[in-house]
């Protein structure tokens, strides 16, 4: 038996901004096993709803991660509206739609960017991000802000796109859909990055399944979950087909993601040609007094907003389950056997979002 | 797009039956889908949340103990919810019992001890 | 597979403009809708403190006796909430960011007091009926029907109105001190 040594990786570590910690048991140049540990960020922010207000908590859980925070609002919102029995007018739920997908969109750009940068390939790194830098464009000409955008509140939205911003977005989403079309090439068919992708940290379906991995991460091993099949928002009036690769691989979940903006594009312009005129919120009058399980499906996977009220203006309990803490026991499996230089890009691949996971 | 939501199945169990839930749970195929705590009129009500992926089914466990009650880890049926127990025991002091990779507290390093638990 | 998938990419970016802005010999440009930073209206506040009590961050401060609106900047999250809650809509969120600094500070902003009024009698209409003075919520005002004469506790007074709006004669008008 080779002799065993343990290396810690992480929370500092030049290829992952994301402050995890890993302690790898390497036999020679193999992972055997990884032991995690989190908790360099937690902040508490869910024990603030003793003293935030549930209206003013929508600010705060947007402000758990800086990259899927419209979203973090918007399930937020939505368990929220489920308690009070609260219709947000059809709208408000386009326009959530489409600022959801649009997140989607730069946020499976910036991962695309990080696993370029992950892999050594510095250029493409640049050129991925330079697409991301026109969607988080439109998000400050629609919302206000690049990436907080604060338009989210019980009841709806606050503000509304109007034809001019609209024709903005779809002329953004037409150029990055061409663009990608291009860059994807270079992701899927070219000799170097297949040979750092393909094979490295399989994860089968029974393994994904056993492991309770959540999003593109579960979806590249064959799962067919998708949380938007629960029709939330304006979901239930739209067409897509989940995403879906057999492989399990890393290269899986990069063509996976590609796939996912490519529906994501799709998705945006369904809303854009489908959405009605009217209000864009109603006022919401009251207390919640009940509790409620939101899922929806974030670019890491699903999420769970879990909003438990007592009938006065303070939450009881509030508690966000972010997909990345779901995929760190997947993540764990995928490393066992892996070499050692290839552990930074496996983490990369469940696209980590520590900030989300220790709120 | 076919839309299913069956919406959200809440079942309220008794302390001491839950390894049989679960157990049937793991057998059906279910996934768990989270863990979580809420602390109110001093008792812990404890959530286990098992989603069916094809269906969309959400089932939730509610078990309201005692802020001493032991509870059985159900890490032994899924692995992997050592992370959401390491989590409840550290913030709200759920006496969880056997779990298989115990963060003996120190998975968000907080000095506090259950500061979840309103004071 | 192949080789050489990127060449088109560098080719085009080798022979295309930046697409980086040159800053800040060029300056940035805001959309209408930026959220910069809170401005506020002074002159249509009326120091009700919504905006403090909804702040998520606690940065805006009300001082009713001292009737200023002071904002913490630094502690402002760009939130807009304050502006959702302003009953006379004079919070508004304006494009340009705060400015670093070495240390937080505090803006600071005074309501300006209106010049007092007071009621003024005009002796060619008053008959002296006295309605001024029993309508008078803090007795400020007498009047003497027999020796006809009108006079007020000018510390007493707090400018309400009520005797200009109850004279018959239309003989009292709020007239600020000259």
């Amino acid at each position: 038996m080779a002799k065993q040594s343990i290396v810690p990786f992480g929370p500092q570590h030049p290829v992952l901004p994301e402050p995890i910690h890993l302690d790898l048991v390497l036999e020679d140049e193999t992972v055997v096993e990884a032991i995690p540990s989190i908790g360099f960020v937690h902040r508490g922010l869910e024990s603030l709803v003793e003293k935030k207000d549930f209206n003013e908590m929508t600010y705060v859980i947007e402000r758990t991660c800086g990259i899927c925070s419209f979203m973090h609002g918007m399930g937020y919102c939505e368990s929220v509206e489920h308690i009070m029995n609260v219709e947000v007018p059809d709208r408000g739920k386009y326009l959530r739609t489409i600022w959801a997908e649009l997140s989607r969109v730069h946020s499976h750009l910036l991962w695309l960017g990080l696993l370029a940068d992950g892999f050594g390939f510095e250029s493409l790194f640049y050129q991925c991000w330079r697409m991301r830098e026109k969607v988080l464009d439109v998000f400050e000409l629609t919302t206000g802000g690049r990436c907080i955008f604060s338009v989210n509140k019980v009841g709806g939205v606050l503000k509304d796109i109007n034809d001019d911003m609209f024709k903005v977005m779809l002329d953004v989403v037409n150029g990055i859909e061409e663009e990608l079309k291009v860059i994807k090439k270079t992701f899927l068919f070219d000799y170097t990055v297949e040979s750092r992708l393909k094979g490295v940290g399989v994860l089968t379906k029974e393994q994904a399944h056993n492991l309770g991995a959540a999003g593109p991460f579960a979806r590249a091993s064959g799962i067919k979950m998708d949380m938007r099949t629960t029709g939330y928002a304006a979901y239930k009036d739209l067409d897509m087909e989940i995403v879906t690769s057999e492989v399990g691989d890393s290269f899986a979940r990069c063509e996976v993601r590609i796939g996912e903006i490519f529906q994501a594009i799709d998705l945006i312009r369904q809303c854009i040609a489908k959405i009605p005129a009217g209000e864009i919120s109603t006022i919401v009058k009251g207390n919640p007094n009940g509790e409620y399980f939101m899922r929806l499906e974030q670019p890491r996977g699903e999420a769970v907003y879990y909003s438990k009220a007592n009938g006065s203006k303070f939450l009881e309990r509030m508690r966000v389950r972010t997909p990345t803490f779901a995929n760190i026991p997947g993540l764990l499996e995928t490393l066992k056997g892996a070499d050692f230089a290839d552990v930074p890009l496996l983490i990369l691949t469940i696209d980590p979002c520590i900030s989300c996971t220790e709120r | 797009m076919e839309i299913k939501n069956p919406g959200n199945v809440l079942v309220e169990i008794e302390h001491g039956t839950l390894l049989g839930h679960v157990m049937a749970f793991k057998n059906q195929g279910l996934r768990l889908s989270q863990i979580c705590c809420a602390y109110s009129e001093e008792k812990l009500h404890l959530s286990y949340s098992f989603a069916n992926d094809d269906t969309n089914e959400y089932t939730n466990l509610r078990l309201v103990i005692d802020k001493e009650t032991p509870v059985c880890s159900i890490t032994e049926f899924y692995p992997y919810a050592f992370l959401y127990e390491n989590e409840m025991k550290e913030l709200f002091g759920v006496n969880i019992q056997m779990i298989n990779l115990d963060y003996q507290n120190k998975l968000y390093r907080i000095n506090e001890e259950a500061p979840f638990i309103k004071k | 597979m192949a080789l050489m998938n990127f060449k088109s990419t560098v080719l085009k970016n080798l022979f295309s403009k930046p697409v980086t802005r040159n800053y800040p010999a060029e300056p940035a440009v805001y959309p209408e809708r930026s959220r910069g930073h809170v401005e506020i209206t002074i002159e249509d506040c009326i120091l009700c403190g919504l905006c403090a009590m909804n702040c998520p961050s606690r940065a805006i401060k009300v001082d009713r006796a001292g009737s200023t609106w002071s904002i913490d900047r630094f502690d402002c999250i760009q939130c807009g909430y304050c502006t959702e809650k302003c009953p006379k809509k004079c919070l508004h969120i304006v494009p340009g960011y705060q400015e670093p600094m070495a240390e937080k500070a505090v803006a600071t902003y005074d309501k300006p007091v209106e010049a007092k009024k007071y009621p003024k009698m005009d002796a060619d209409n008053c008959v002296y009926c006295t309605l001024c003075a029993k309508k008078c919520p803090k007795e400020a005002i007498t009047v003497d029907r027999a020796s006809k004469t009108w006079e007020l506790n000018k510390d007493v007074c707090v400018s309400c109105g009520l005797c200009e709006s109850s004279c018959p004669k239309k003989a009292i008008s709020m007239q600020a001190e000259a």
